[in-house]
Parts: structure tokens; sequence; C-alpha cells
């Protein structure tokens, strides 16, 4: 269903990467806020549970797992900056678009996905300044 | 300057470049549970000693992103490398306390593209030179 090389990426795959890239946020957003976990605590449970994906024919399940990773990593900013829900929604997005965007870039390299959250996380918090 | 930020990040990224390479499981698997293991170790160590445990437990999470690479275009003496200098940027610049996600990612990151093209870079003359 999905190609392996994801230079021309089907719709329903980004869909699916925006889609696990806000669960990731989401999961880690909540971990910090309801439970008052530490935010590295939180991603790093983020990732370990996602990391439990079971494999796919269909999907390539590697993929999905590193945006849980990212929207896991995007969502370690100061919860200060999270004002209402709508927010987490914009963060999730924005991390989606920066993961399909940059995902095939530097590929092998370690810290690319927390760079791809950096982006996103500045990118958020740049545009929360603005509104 | 303090020591053991380096000795820990070594420890780490080494740890997850040697799972990596030797297991099958995903990068993410591995980063995500070393992390884990690294704060309950933290943990337990700070019940008996007085220790920076949030510095300490950032710093792990940070080093297992310089072990996330892949072993094809990084070798294990780059990674020792790189977790140096990402200790280095941890002890200086302190990441996390800009309070932005990602930003121990993006210090792996620069870390280890650092060393990476350094190390280009110095082959690259070591054969200019032996050409001559």
């Amino acid at each position: 269903m999905f190609s392996s090389n994801s230079k021309g990426l089907l719709l329903s795959e980004r869909a699916l990467f925006l889609l696990f890239t806000f669960i990731g946020c989401l999961f880690c957003y909540y971990l910090q806020s309801a439970l008052n976990i530490p935010a590295y605590v939180a991603s790093a449970l983020v990732g370990f549970l996602g990391s439990l994906l079971p494999s796919s024919y269909f999907v390539n399940t590697k993929q999905l797992i590193a945006c849980i990773y990212t929207g896991s990593f995007s969502a370690m900013c100061s919860q200060s900056f999270f004002t209402s829900s709508i927010d987490i929604l914009i963060l999730g997005i924005l991390t989606g678009v920066f993961y399909i965007t940059f995902a095939n870039y530097f590929r092998g390299f370690g810290g690319k996905l927390g760079t791809i959250g950096f982006l996103s996380s500045l990118s958020f918090v740049f545009l929360k300044g603005l509104l | 300057m303090n020591f053991s930020y380096y000795l820990v990040s070594s420890f780490m990224a080494s740890a997850t470049y040697l799972l990596i390479k030797s297991t099958d499981h995903t990068p993410t698997r591995v980063s995500s549970t070393l992390s884990l293991i690294g704060f309950g170790g933290l943990y337990l160590i700070h019940q008996f000693t007085p220790i920076d445990f949030h510095s300490l437990a950032s710093l792990i999470f940070g080093a297992s992103f310089v072990g996330m690479c892949s072993h094809k275009k990084i070798n294990i003496g780059e990674i020792l490398f790189g977790s140096l200098v990402f200790a280095a940027l941890f002890d200086f610049l302190d990441p996390v306390s800009y309070q932005v996600g990602g930003a121990l990612g993006f210090s792996a990151f620069v870390s280890i593209v650092l060393v990476w093209s350094s190390s280009k870079v110095v082959s690259h003359l070591k054969t200019l030179i032996l050409s001559r």
C-alpha cells in the first residue's frame, strides 16, 4: 500500500503521519499535564509505547513510530505555552507538516527527529507570540 | 565543567548505538527503553546519594539520540566524539532551560553533524596530503 521510498508520499500516508504525530503530542502533553510526569520521562514513555506498534504489511510501521516519537519531542515544550486544547492540535499539525517535509533529509543521523520536533515547537512558540 | 556529564553521555550514546547495531529493535525502541532504564537507575541512586536528577536524566535522554545514528554512516569513534560534544553543549548551553521541545534532539543532531563533517574534512585532507 505504501511505498518505502517516501519521496512521493501518498495522501493517505501523509494523513497517517499527521495523525500519529498528533497522537504522540497529545499523549506526551497528557502525561505531563494530568499525571505531572517530567517531560523527558513522558516523551520516553510515549516513544516506548509507540515502539510496541505491531508491524503491518500495509503500513510502514517504522515511520509511524518515528512520527509518534517526533510528536512527543515537540510536546516537551513548557506547559505555560499551552493555554487551550486547540494549542496541542496546532502543535500536532505543525509537527506532522515538518515531519512530512523533512523526514527524507539527513537519514541516518541521530537527533533528526528531535530537530524536527524542535523546529515545530519553535514555530509554535513564534506563532503563539504573533497571535 | 561537570565530568560526570561526559562519562554518562558517552556511555549512553555508545550503548544505544551498539544495541541498535546488534539487535533487530528499532532505534526508537532502543533509545526510549535505555532512557527509561537510565531514569530508573538514576532514581535509585538518588535515593541514597544527592544528585542533580533532572539534569542527568535529560542528559541521558539526549545522549541516547546521539546513539540513534545509522552504523552505515557513522562509526563508533564518531559516536563517542559526538557524545562528548553533546555533553559540552549540554554543560555550557543547558538546552533544557530554553523550555522548547526537541532542544535535546537538536543539540544531539548538531553534535553528530559537527563530528561527522569534521571527520570528512580530516580524511579529505589526509588523502590530499598523501597523494602529493
